[in-house]
């Protein structure tokens, strides 16, 4: 995809737009959800995770389609059959066909998920953060304070920098400025500047006040991540962005 | 019958549609309110964004990344705005009325010989009717049929989308080219 002006723009007005959305904090603040929310939610939730099919608009149990195809199957081979369209044979390798296409694509996957229907019901609507894997989220940085462990410390400093507090006590200083625009932060950099990927971009790293600082730039941002922490640390931390 | 099938099919699905969930419930309940400014009927437009995330999940990419910020933000405003129309709360920019003198086959380049700061400045103007679709086309590479699944819509809507938003904002920089030249 050619990356014309017209993108660029469409996306960093996209980009203006997503930055106006108040932080998180302010929006858990602002809107409560009702009672009955949470439970239609919780609904749709548990029926996504006990695989049941959106059909209609509604939301159906899957192994119930599977009977209705059955029953469809079995009334167009019945009705094949009484205008002597099919013989007898014909119609019932035709309906076993159909039997088995049906329990293929509904009953085996049903079974499937009924072993995994007691921790689905368990873990599958859950107001807190708690299922959230820790060790994902522990180098995940939150492009906008809006991603981040309940045990863990942010604070928004400007627009697009956020200083993160990880489980384990350090500080991580994450600033993230639009290409097309934004104040571009000067950085001294020292004379020992080594070079890296992040993703697939390049990226120079290098030590300075005790801190090491990884600086780079996509198609869309510069981003600066510094902290008392390892490079390799910092580059994993980096990468977790294109995850 | 139309089935939709959809499905989630790994616990790695799963656990994102509700980390989906937690993440970003209030950021599209903040977008559902502003269109709708009610909270029964914000709330309804979060939960049926939800159910068309879930339609259109394996287009969903990484939770934490602002692609999929900006995709649940498009698609909630999308629902509030048609409950908006069918409620009669908001008022739909209205497509025909509108003629330009622009050709209909207006394509990125013509964009290039304008300021970029005044592209966005534009396009910020420019209903969320036209620039949704628009970004999703042009900055997500989605197919008009993909737009046509995720916004609910004809593929000729979609089709009609595209062309009248690069029109009009042809149209406004072009004039407004001329009044300042």
């Amino acid at each position: 995809m050619a990356d014309s002006k017209f993108r660029r723009a469409l996306n960093y007005s996209f980009l203006q737009e997503m930055d106006e959305i108040p932080p998180q904090y302010e929006l858990e603040r602002k809107y409560v959800f009702s009672q009955d929310f949470e439970e239609k939610m919780k609904k749709l939730i548990k029926s996504v995770n006990k695989k049941y099919v959106y059909a209609f608009g509604l939301v159906l149990p899957r192994y119930a389609i599977g009977i209705l195809m059955i029953v469809i199957a079995g009334s167009v081979v019945l009705m094949l059959r009484s205008r002597n369209i099919l013989d007898r044979s014909t119609a019932r390798l035709v309906f076993s066909v159909a039997e088995l296409l049906v329990l293929l694509m509904f009953g085996v996957s049903l079974k499937s998920a009924g072993s995994k229907m007691t921790t689905s019901i368990q873990t599958g609507f859950s107001d807190t953060d708690e299922e959230t894997p820790a060790t994902e989220l522990e180098f995940d940085i939150p492009v906008s304070p809006v991603n981040y462990s309940k045990s863990n410390e942010y604070r928004t400093t400007t627009l697009h920098t956020v200083e993160y507090k990880d489980a384990v006590g350090r500080i991580i200083y994450y600033e993230r400025i639009p290409i097309n625009g934004g104040v571009l932060t000067k950085i001294d950099t020292p004379d020992n500047i080594n070079s890296c990927k992040v993703h697939q971009w390049e990226a120079i790293w290098f030590e300075k006040n005790g801190q090491t600082h990884l600086v780079w730039a996509d198609s869309l941002y510069r981003y600066i991540l510094k902290g008392d922490c390892e490079t390799g640390t910092l580059i994993k931390m980096a990468e977790s962005l294109y995850k | 019958m139309i089935i939709y099938l959809s499905l989630l099919d790994d616990q790695e699905d799963r656990s994102k549609f509700t980390l989906l969930y937690n993440t970003y419930r209030h950021t599209m309940m903040h977008t559902a309110y502003s269109i709708l400014n009610d909270q029964g009927l914000a709330e309804d437009a979060v939960h049926d964004a939800f159910v068309r995330v879930a339609k259109n999940f394996g287009k969903v990419g990484a939770v934490n990344s602002p692609q999929t910020r900006a995709f649940l933000v498009i698609i909630t405003r999308n629902v509030a705005l048609t409950m908006a129309k069918r409620n009669g709360r908001a008022l739909i920019f209205d497509e025909e009325s509108t003629i330009y003198a622009i050709a209909d086959n207006t394509t990125d380049k013509d964009f290039e010989n304008f300021d970029f700061d005044r592209i966005v400045q534009v396009i910020r103007q420019l209903p969320a009717t036209y620039t949704d679709v628009l970004y999703l086309n042009v900055v997500e590479g989605y197919s008009v049929k993909e737009i046509s699944a995720i916004m609910e819509l004809g593929t000729e809507a979609v089709k009609k989308r595209l062309q009248r938003g690069r029109k009009i904002l042809i149209d406004k920089l072009t004039r407004e080219g001329i009044v300042n030249g």
